[in-house]
């Protein structure tokens, strides 16, 4: 009798453990009738995963629906990806994703193409920049450049591997060739910082959500942002495109896309949900305070047109970066 | 000290929240199971709960694994005692003295004893790890590429030399690990590496199917192959640990045997703070060195309580110490902390040198859990000994499906990927063979582990000095760790050839 009772409790807290992360299931209806599921292709706590889960929280104040999230992890976005590429149209299963697909295909880690999916609406943007220790005597990115062009071979840029952190690299270098010595790292941002305080490296190309409490203790400081306009969270920095670097611009936009063959009709009516979301002035608040990233909305032609210009970009440097090999 | 007030003010406050303690307390219970039942692990127990952390704030989750490490190490002793099996790996030691005492009827002195050892190694050890993370986080930031790159050296040497299965077996299961671990792409290009055209290996293989399918689907396949059923003996079921056995064998270790229980607790955390090396280890090391240094070494192996002592102290000794190099260096002391890793990742943290500096409240968190778990375990193994005992007596063909049914929801857990369960299934047929060939899978893991760490040094190393390997020959603290692998080395072949040669006949007789 004991034994049995020890095996009906354990398989009840197997049961319970487990149905709170099992994914819900589904059924038909106008949209949204049910859940949403949003595959977010990066872990949980990161900055597209905290947007995510904060747009899920305003999903359910204005449709009553859940928006669940599930991190997909792997391979710079691209297995999440391939597996909304191959989910069922039917507008519950979508994506959350960013220029990361661009970088992948260009440098050759996956064959994704953002056309390949529809595009419903670019959300927000937060901003990318270069960062170096305070003790360093430059003011701006220009400074760094100048100095290393100077210096050849004296001072470290910390890159990525792939990823857009290589593609930043490639503007640098584009601007000065040989003139830094470069070490890549593949680990993102938190292993670029640990590299850059424990002055393993000089300059670092990161996200600037990464960095918001190493500002505010002047550990880090920042020298371009990589954009065509200043970030308000940073006034004081310079963007790129001002300091002469046209090539270095490369906001995050993340961007919902949904299965191949969605139809414009689901689409569109997940678009006009998302335009009440973003006009939330306490949707707005919460995205600052949390992931430092301001609302960007975009569909249709301008959606696409968008896309299309950062697939230039990136193409342009990601060949930059094949030749130069 | 900095450290100390913290985890006692707001590691604490954090701890004694009413969720997060009833989170503790199911943590050490689960752990303790785990670690009873023979073929279950410490590391099994912590990976089985990760998809489960999902759903918790990121304190909550860790203090769950964490608590689980720590009643799982704890476990052990209930089977080595009650049937000569280890319960965990790192038990191995306690059967050789904790199982003659039972089966000579003083079955409840040798829990009282194991669990005595285990609160105090435990609880010591536990101050020292605050210490030691402290000071490690003070200089990590000055580990560069060819520190962590002599680092993984170190962990290699020290795995080759203490490993039970020899040099050459060691040695092939590191370049097996090594191999495993440069499937995907390629760290510091993107290029895919031995991806065999499958579009999700260019992600790699995941720490949590390999382990668990090379440790759990491969036990599952012994049992089904053996059909060995635990029998525990009817006289022993009925062990009842009053308070007063406890106290008497805390008594035993403080004042008749204090050389002993110094000598266990440091052995065992410093070899829980050399990555990748374990309390299976550890045990076994303690064990040797309190015979070989002990006035009556022929007694050893008869049931006395130095042999319990020397390993119940030195295996949870090693808990906190392999938490050190996680929380400072984001390095795993052994298999279970690279398994808390994952339970890192999915909150978005990366163990490491930013880890104290970004999260504090979250690292002094873990220290409580660490002390408040140990006091917990020792108050539910007096009060539940009998029901750990019943656990232990779970007929096989209940288990062994509930436990593989886990495992599978557990691969896909994690990242939601059904490519980890096949992953799973595959390694655990890959381990079942290593088995069968005699071929010891710790060494695979630790490779596994350290392999991306140690490539990741070396080629941004040589990226940094320009192709020049001399830095690994004039940083200072490249030197000492590199110092300390032949040291590590040449430790490891005296205890394997040296200590584990008298081990063997006592052994030997016992089974």
């Amino acid at each position: 009798m004991f034994k049995k009772c020890i095996l009906v409790v354990l398989l009840l807290s197997i049961v319970v453990g487990y149905m709170a992360v099992a994914p819900k299931a589904e059924a038909k209806g106008a949209y949204p009738e049910q859940a949403v599921t949003v595959i977010v292709p990066y872990s949980a706590g990161g900055a597209s995963d905290v947007a995510a889960r904060l747009i899920a929280e305003f999903w359910k104040k204005y449709t009553g629906q859940e928006m669940a999230i599930v991190n997909v992890v792997g391979a710079e976005g691209a297995v999440g990806a391939r597996q909304v590429k191959g989910a069922r149209p039917d507008g519950y299963t979508v994506l959350w994703y960013h220029q990361a697909i661009l970088g992948n295909l260009y440098l050759g880690v996956a064959d994704l193409k953002w056309t390949d999916f529809v595009p419903a609406c670019v959300v927000t943007k937060t901003s990318r920049v270069t960062a170096t220790r305070p003790d360093m005597p430059w003011k701006n990115l220009k400074d760094a450049i100048e100095d290393a062009k100077a210096h050849p071979n004296k001072y470290v840029y910390g890159t990525g591997a792939g990823g857009i952190a290589y593609l930043e690299y490639a503007a640098v270098e584009a601007a000065a060739p040989k003139a830094f010595r470069v070490v890549p790292n593949e680990g993102g941002d938190a292993q670029r910082i640990v590299a850059l305080l424990g002055k393993h490296v000089d300059l670092i190309p990161v996200g600037l959500v990464s960095l918001v409490s190493y500002i505010k203790t002047n550990e880090i400081k920042v020298l371009a942002v990589h954009d065509n306009e200043r970030d308000k969270f940073i006034p004081n920095v310079p963007c790129s495109a001002e300091l002469g670097y046209p090539d270095l611009v490369f906001p995050m936009t993340n961007t919902f896309f949904f299965p191949p063959k969605t139809p414009e009709s689901v689409v569109s009516s997940f678009n006009a949900i998302m335009k009440k979301i973003i006009d939330d002035p306490e949707f707005k608040q919460k995205l600052a305070d949390m992931v430092y990233a301001v609302p960007f909305f975009k569909t249709g032609d301008e959606l696409v047109k968008f896309w299309q210009g950062q697939e230039v970009t990136y193409k342009k440097l990601a060949e930059y970066v094949v030749n130069k090999k | 000290m900095e450290a100390l007030i913290g985890t006692f003010q707001v590691g604490m406050s954090i701890l004694f929240q009413p969720l997060n303690f009833v989170i503790m307390v199911l943590g050490i219970l689960w752990g303790i199971i785990f670690g009873a039942i023979p073929g279950l692990t410490a590391t099994m127990g912590v990976a089985l709960a990760i998809p489960i952390t999902y759903s918790l704030r990121p304190e909550t989750a860790l203090i769950l694994l964490s608590s689980i490490f720590v009643g799982a190490i704890s476990g052990g002793f209930v089977s080595a005692g009650l049937i000569n099996m280890p319960g965990t790996p790192s038990s191995i030691a306690t059967t050789f003295d904790a199982y003659p005492m039972s089966k000579r009827g003083e079955t409840a002195r040798a829990f009282a004893l194991s669990l005595a050892s285990s609160f105090l190694g435990g609880i010591v050890a536990v101050f020292l790890m605050i210490i030691a993370t402290y000071g490690l986080v003070q200089i990590a930031l000055k580990f560069g590429p060819f520190e962590y790159f002599a680092l993984g050296l170190l962990a290699f040497a020290g795995c080759m030399g203490m490993m039970e299965g020899g040099l050459i077996k060691n040695a092939v299961g590191i370049i097996i690990g090594l191999l495993l671990a440069s499937i995907g792409a390629d760290m510091l290009t993107g290029v895919g590496r031995l991806t065999f055209g499958i579009p999700d290996l260019i992600a790699g293989i995941d720490i949590l199917p390999l382990l668990v399918g090379m440790f759990g689907i491969s036990e599952v396949l012994v049992a089904i192959e053996q059909r060995t059923q635990n029998v525990v003996p009817l006289e022993a079921r009925k062990t009842k640990m009053g308070i007063k056995v406890f106290m008497e064998a805390i008594k035993t270790i403080l004042f008749e045997q204090p050389i002993n229980f110094i000598r266990s607790m440091l052995i065992g955390f410093i070899i829980g703070v050399f990555p990748a090396v374990g309390g299976a280890t550890s045990c076994v090391v303690s064990y040797g060195f309190a015979k070989s240094s002990s006035k009556h070494p022929e007694k050893f192996g008869t049931g006395i309580p130095d042999g319990i002592i020397a390993s119940e102290v030195a295996n949870n000794a090693t808990v906190p110490g392999a938490l050190v190099p996680l929380l400072s260096l984001g390095i795993p002391g052994d298999a279970t902390t690279a398994m808390m890793i994952g339970g890192f990742m999915i909150h978005g943290l990366f163990p490491g040198p930013l880890l104290f500096r970004d999260t504090p409240e979250l690292v002094y968190t873990i220290f409580a859990a660490q002390f408040v778990g140990t006091i917990v375990m020792v108050i539910m193994g007096i009060l539940l000994m009998g029901f750990f005992i019943k656990v232990l007596s779970i007929k096989s063909y209940y288990l062994f499906p509930i436990i593989t049914i886990c495992m599978v929801i557990g691969a896909y857990g994690l990242y939601s990927r059904v490519l980890d369960i096949w992953l799973m299934l595959v390694s655990g047929v890959m381990g079942y063979l290593f088995r069968k060939i005699n071929l010891p899978i710790v060494p695979i893991i630790t490779a596994f582990v350290l392999g991306p760490i140690i490539e990741r040094g070396l080629r941004q190393g040589l990226a940094y000095s320009g192709g020049s390997m001399m830095p690994l020959f004039t940083r200072p603290i490249c030197v000492i760790l590199l110092i300390g692998a032949v040291f590590l080395f040449l430790l490891g072949m005296y205890v394997n050839t040296r200590v584990a040669a008298k081990l063997q006949p006592g052994k030997a007789q016992e089974q």
